[in-house]
């Protein structure tokens, strides 16, 4: 030092800028296996939720060669019955953050290097569907003509703060009626912040309910088909549909947090798009996610929606057993051992009547007289408008079996009048006796008839499809009949 | 032992004397009292937004975010601003108030003078970021009812990212006989900081059949791979997003340590080019 200061001090520069520099490199492989296990996490809630995306072939077959490297390990450290069938190890280890160390040392290893540069070529080739946001962006340099870097550094590293004040305008935007200029600016805030999880939330909202709240019913004929959501689209649907796709995107960006599933499964599939199956398909998973406490109470009236009825009192009687005496429990418990009954009476008529042995067909009838009993019980247990449109819903097939349709269908109309949410259902039921009894059916039936025969087809829909609805609307038609 | 602990008693003095007259200037507790008002005022930004959810319609924690991003930007922010202007005045200041004379008369190295007014500044940016940092801790307590213990990882990683344009900024003041200089090439550390990654773009998209073209591409790879880039300490921001009941995740525990090598490499080679450059100052 005090011979050679000069060479000295330049050399612990130097030194210590080496250190610096190899550190840097350092922390750009940690950051890009981030990015990897960001992406993996992405392409894996695809996968668990079987999001499918047409335009996502290259994130699919790049996720399915990851999915097979790593199945050989994961896949016995999981408890049976935990990977679905036709899906991978990956994505069932994914779903809880139990793995994810593991996750992580396997997507650093060397054996998955090949993948890792892989997918570090595609996602600056602009290849991956699933990138397309911010969060890669420390990762992107060299990403061809997208200038993703430069983005990024504009920010200075508050690209948050930014996505705050683009939600601060798209707030604007609705204030003011410009609900089209919404839109782009809903993506460009989750395009800066994917973890912008209210952002998700109430861009969902604003497109679900509020912009369409002022859009007619567009009648089946004049809808376009969409081949991408496998529906036929008016106006209203198109929205709900870029609703559903806003949430996907906020899912695969932030997997743990049952919020988004939530929205997607109860408010757009079960509000919106009157899908039961797939709100009990998000609303499971929400569920298994830490959540409020109200959130499996959505799922067990969505399973209930979609005739899952044992599964939806197994919940209510778990629900029960954390709760005691919960009023809302107790009543859907009862409701549900009523409508499990009323099922069973309905599959013993119709086993009575493809019955040709009459023993067999006595025997049936006797479980029809046993269930309707029982669920007739079960009605009178209760004291709800629902309880006492059940029981005359009960009285009216009576009535109907034994021929006197139009006391049947006066029943009907009374108690669709009581309880409100069996309207639909009693409306479907009073047509059926119309039909059978040859009574004239009134202007609005007649039109729902109509409209339940335009519903088969669409603008643009696939012979195929239309076929499949069209012999799908007959067999349900001849079984009402 | 005894021969380390007075080698250090000499720079902890000038630490002391430094810290004591750099809490003292007004510019600095000025930014520090804008910087409290603005995290202050987080409070009422989400006001901006209650129309948004309907009049209360719908229960959002977008007021909550809005809290943590702005304090997070606030924070470092204002917190660089301090640190740049302290870095760059206390050397040039007593230059200027010809006291490094006195100093340096004294049995002090130049080397121990250094190391005392560098330490001096640490301890007022360490200060004012945990001033911050606590305000910051109670608003998001009073607002979400949780301690956001994520936030001190946040806190320290911004901490080494204001070391290292510290130890640049303190190494131009070495040779500046004024603060002005110092302080505009402080903003410039951290602008470029933040830039780095141009490099990189610059280095891919050059012509290789181009001789110049290829040069500069190369001494691009070169400078991007020496140069600190501040954009690796953005982590900071992302860690507030994490689940606050949840441990750290594998990779983010992997970060931070790295994070901090990186930042102290830098600022070691920083202050040593400061030493280098006082060392032949004539004084």
């Amino acid at each position: 030092m005090k011979k050679y200061p000069n060479l000295t001090l330049a050399a612990i520069v130097f030194v210590a800028v080496a250190i610096g520099s190899i550190q840097g490199q350092r922390l750009d492989r940690l950051f890009e296996a981030e990015a990897f296990l960001q992406w993996i996490a992405a392409a894996g809630a695809n996968e668990r939720l079987d999001m499918d995306e047409t335009e996502a072939t290259v994130d699919l077959a790049l996720y399915s060669q990851v999915a097979d490297a790593t199945e050989s390990v994961l896949a016995p450290q999981l408890a049976d019955g935990a990977i679905e069938e036709g899906h991978s190890a990956l994505s069932a280890a994914l779903e809880t953050g139990e793995y994810d160390d593991e996750i992580y040392r396997m997507v650093k290893s060397d054996e998955l290097a090949p993948m890792r540069e892989d997918f570090l070529a595609k996602l600056r080739g602009g290849e991956l569907r699933y990138t397309q946001n911010l969060s890669y962006a420390a990762v992107m340099s060299g990403l061809e003509g997208k200038g993703s870097v430069s983005i990024f550094n504009l920010f200075f590293g508050f690209r948050k703060v930014a996505a705050n004040f683009v939600w601060l305008q798209v707030d604007r935007y609705w204030h003011a009626g410009l609900l089209h200029r919404m839109i782009p600016l809903m993506k460009t805030c989750v395009l800066l912040d994917p973890n912008f999880v209210d952002a998700y939330l109430l861009g969902a909202w604003h497109l679900g309910y509020n912009v369409t709240a002022n859009l007619d019913y567009t009648p089946y004929p004049l809808r376009q088909w969409s081949e991408k959501h496998q529906a036929c689209l008016g106006d209203q649907e198109t929205y709900y549909y870029i609703a559903v796709d806003f949430l996907k995107d906020g899912i695969r960006n932030n997997p743990r947090n049952y919020k988004i599933y939530f929205d997607l499964g109860y408010s757009m599939y079960r509000e919106k798009l009157n899908d039961p199956e797939n709100a009990v398909k998000y609303l499971t998973y929400a569920v298994r996610l830490p959540h409020e406490r109200w959130v499996p109470r959505m799922l067990y009236i969505s399973l209930e929606e979609n005739g899952q009825y044992d599964k939806a009192l197994e919940g209510w009687q778990e629900n029960l057993t954390r709760f005691e005496n919960h009023e809302v429990s107790m009543r859907f418990v009862q409701r549900l051992k009523g409508l499990i009954a009323e099922r069973s009476a309905e599959e013993a008529k119709n086993a009575a009547r493809a019955a040709t042995d009459p023993s067999e067909k006595e025997a049936h009838m006797a479980d029809y007289r046993k269930y309707t009993a029982e669920a007739l019980e079960i009605w009178n247990g209760m004291s709800e408008p629902y309880s006492e449109a059940r029981k005359l819903r009960l009285e009216a097939i009576a009535r109907a079996d034994q021929g006197y349709y139009l006391e049947a269908v006066s029943l009907l109309d009374k108690a669709r009048f009581d309880a409100g949410s069996l309207f639909e259902e009693f409306s479907d039921l009073i047509i059926e006796f119309k039909l059978v009894g040859d009574l004239p059916l009134s202007v609005s039936e007649r039109k729902q008839m109509i409209r339940e025969e335009e519903s088969v087809a669409c603008q643009g829909m696939p012979e195929s499809v239309q076929q499949e609805r069209l012999a799908a609307l007959e067999a349900e038609r001849a079984v009402r009949h | 032992m005894s021969a380390v602990v007075d080698y250090f008693r000499g720079p902890w003095h000038i630490a002391v004397f430094t810290w004591r007259e750099g809490i003292r200037k007004k510019t600095l507790v000025g930014f520090l009292i804008l910087s409290l008002l603005v995290i202050f005022a987080s409070f009422f930004m989400s006001s901006f937004l209650n129309q948004t959810t309907g009049g209360g319609q719908v229960e959002t924690e977008i007021d909550g975010k809005l809290i943590k991003d702005i304090c997070v930007a606030t924070i470092s922010i204002f917190g660089m601003l301090i640190t740049i202007f302290i870095s760059a005045s206390v050397v040039p200041n007593e230059v200027e108030n010809k006291v490094v004379y006195t100093v340096l008369s004294k049995p002090v190295r130049r080397m121990q003078y250094l190391l005392g007014k560098f330490l001096g500044v640490q301890m007022i940016v360490l200060a004012n970021l945990a001033l911050m940092t606590a305000l910051f801790l109670i608003a998001i307590y009073v607002r979400q009812d949780e301690f956001p213990k994520l936030l001190l990882w946040s806190a320290l990683l911004t901490y080494f990212e204001f070391l290292v344009v510290s130890a640049f900024t303190f190494a131009i003041s070495c040779s500046a006989t004024s603060a002005v200089l110092p302080t505009i090439g402080g903003l410039f550390i951290y602008l470029i900081g933040n830039l780095t990654e141009y490099l990189k773009d610059v280095s891919l998209r050059s012509d290789e059949s181009d001789a110049v073209h290829a040069i500069i591409g190369h001494v691009a790879e070169a400078l991007h791979k020496t140069l600190p880039n501040l954009q690796k300490f953005s982590i900071k921001t992302e860690i507030l997003d994490l689940n606050p009941g949840a441990p750290l995740p594998a990779h983010v525990y992997e970060q931070i340590p790295n994070l901090i090598i990186y930042g102290l490499a830098y600022a070691v080679s920083g202050y040593v080019i400061a030493y280098w450059v006082f060392r032949r100052k004539e004084l």
